[in-house]
């Protein structure tokens, strides 16, 4: 029955299913299935939600409506995940669209990508000015900054940002790095950033990364 | 005697109809950020005074051979003021456009505006009457705007637009039909307001290359094709620069006859060979590598080569993939105009 209700809930999750997946948490919670155990299902279906994408099975529609499917299962979890789960030592991560900008895709989609990590992000939006990234880091003290930027007149901002940074000797407390279609490994370097992400995928790589050589 | 500027005209009207011409014309797409740059006028002002936007446009024009006609360039800020988005203007930068339907209940706002008397549509009308009294109506266009997809996108916010295709296609749909209407209204607005000179109708949908074949078929194609089918002794140009590879024979199917600087990093000889014969291509010249960052002699090779490309049997326009940036130096726009008469002679 256990074995049943987590093999629906995976399906549901990588036909993108959001109702039957909701309800199918409330279920499994019902049913005594640890929120721990829940939570898995949802990012091994995630995780094959991603290799679609990578086989152009799946597009950028599906890994946006992937991202608000785990968001509101993450919700019906949340109460349920103990203090020691994955989340209580979570590291933070800041992330924004730069100021004078308003494409939010490769963010979101970063967002998506990186919740089998565990991180605890939180989301500035988009036209973010400087400022607004130095305040976040004083306040919720990240690890990791995600800055993304579309268009070519905005990617100045970055270097901004991190100037800042160094201006409020912010700079060593925080990995920064830096993506969207115009930005190149080359600008990134240029600009100071400790890292480039091609996409999401390779955001996720890199993070991964850091996670695990504990930052 | 023709000028180069007739001549290069009559070379378009040939290649739109899939015709081979003496001669591969040039097309320059230059909008607000290279204007306004090149004029030395801020951004803002260019966009909120007729007369700047107008001179910065002159400027270019008597620059580059006469060969790109002066235009109302409200593209975008146009279709969503009249929809309600609020726009933030920045100073030396493009407008900020914010979306109006936040919670799916919102769509209960939005409705077909009027397309004579709302926000900046009504100042497009009013530029392009201004610009008609400036230097002729021949020497004015006003068939270009924004496509129905994303306008949806940028009335609901892309990522919420993309997120309400799979989960609240009923919603997604309901948008769709507003903004298709509204485009539709705005284009039989501005066919009235040109008259007989109304010669073409042109689209511009970045979005939908996000969107996988199926999707592509459900959520864009039907709309766009509305609009042309709605205006059929029109040439019917749509412009993407988002990667329509994946869906590239959808596009003769909205009644696509001129796809126009599209996705530069495009391999334009696999364009050429799956729709080419029906479809007439403009571009590929690589904005920022090339363009802007190339010297004027990277810049002639890469126009060589996509001509070599794309020019056989007809049927092409030597353009950008995209739109020439802001700070383009001017010799390599030369060097690209000069290319299409040095390289794309048929012979």
């Amino acid at each position: 029955m256990i074995t049943d209700i987590k093999e629906e809930l995976f399906k549901s999750v990588v036909e993108l299913n959001m109702e039957k997946t909701i309800d199918l948490c409330k279920v499994a919670l019902e049913h005594g299935i640890e929120a721990k155990g829940i939570l898995e299902v949802l990012l091994k279906g995630l995780d094959e939600i991603g290799k679609r994408y990578e086989r152009s099975e799946y597009f950028i529609p599906e890994l946006i409506a992937a991202g608000e499917l785990m968001k509101e299962a993450l919700e019906i979890l949340k109460p349920h995940l103990a203090s020691k789960e994955p989340g209580a030592k979570r590291v933070k991560m800041v992330i924004g669209t730069v100021e004078g900008d308003i494409h939010d895709i490769g963010k979101n989609l970063v967002i998506t990508l990186l919740l089998p990590l565990g991180l605890e992000i939180i989301d500035l939006g988009v036209d973010v000015p400087a400022e607004k990234f130095i305040e976040a880091v004083k306040i919720h003290k990240p690890k990791i900054l995600g800055l993304s930027a579309l268009l070519t007149t905005t990617m100045p901002q970055m270097k901004k940002v991190i100037e800042t940074l160094k201006k409020e000797n912010l700079r060593d407390t925080v990995k920064v790095i830096v993506g969207g279609r115009p930005v190149t490994p080359e600008f990134a370097r240029e600009i100071g950033a400790d890292a480039y992400g091609e996409d999401g995928f390779s955001a996720r790589e890199i993070i991964s990364k850091w996670i695990m050589e504990d930052l | 005697m023709k000028s180069f500027r007739q001549l290069n005209a009559e070379r378009v009207a040939q290649a739109e109809k899939l015709g081979k011409p003496d001669c591969v014309p040039v097309s320059l797409s230059m909008h607000h950020p290279f204007f306004a740059e090149f004029a030395k006028v801020k951004v803002v002002s260019y966009f909120n005074d007729p007369k700047v936007m107008t001179e910065a446009q002159l400027l270019a024009r008597r620059r580059f051979y006469e060969l790109r006609n002066l235009y109302p360039d409200y593209v975008i800020v146009a279709e969503t003021s009249a929809l309600g988005c609020k726009i933030k203007w920045q100073e030396d930068d493009s407008p900020l456009i914010f979306p109006i339907i936040e919670k799916p209940e919102d769509v209960k706002k939005l409705e077909v505006p009027d397309c004579y008397h709302s926000a900046y549509m009504a100042i497009s009308i009013a530029t392009y009457r201004y610009m008609e009294e400036k230097v002729g109506r021949e020497n004015v266009d006003f068939w270009y705007s924004l496509g129905p997809f994303d306008l949806a996108c940028l009335v609901r916010g892309q990522s919420r637009f993309f997120a309400d295709v799979k989960n609240r296609p009923e919603l997604a749909r309901e948008i769709l039909e507003i903004t298709t209407r509204t485009i539709i209204e705005w284009t039989k607005v501005r066919e009235e307001v040109v008259g007989e000179k109304f010669e073409r109708v042109g689209l511009g949908d970045d979005f939908p290359g996000f969107l996988g074949p199926k999707l592509f078929r459900e959520f864009a194609l039907p709309y766009i094709r509305r609009v042309f089918e709605t205006f059929p002794n029109r040439i019917h140009y749509w412009h993407s620069d988002g990667d329509v590879t994946k869906v590239l024979e959808l596009i003769p199917e909205m009644h696509v006859e001129v796809f126009n600087n599209f996705y530069p990093d495009a391999d334009i000889s696999e364009f050429k060979r799956r729709i080419g014969d029906k479809v007439c291509l403009v571009g590929n010249v690589h904005p920022l590598k090339i363009m802007l960052r190339g010297t004027p002699d990277e810049v002639e090779r890469e126009c060589k080569r996509q001509i070599e490309l794309a020019a056989p049997n007809g049927g092409y326009i030597l353009s950008t993939g995209g739109e020439i940036p802001r700070g383009t130096p001017e010799e390599n726009i030369i060097a690209m105009i000069r290319s299409a008469e040095k390289y794309g002679i048929y012979k």
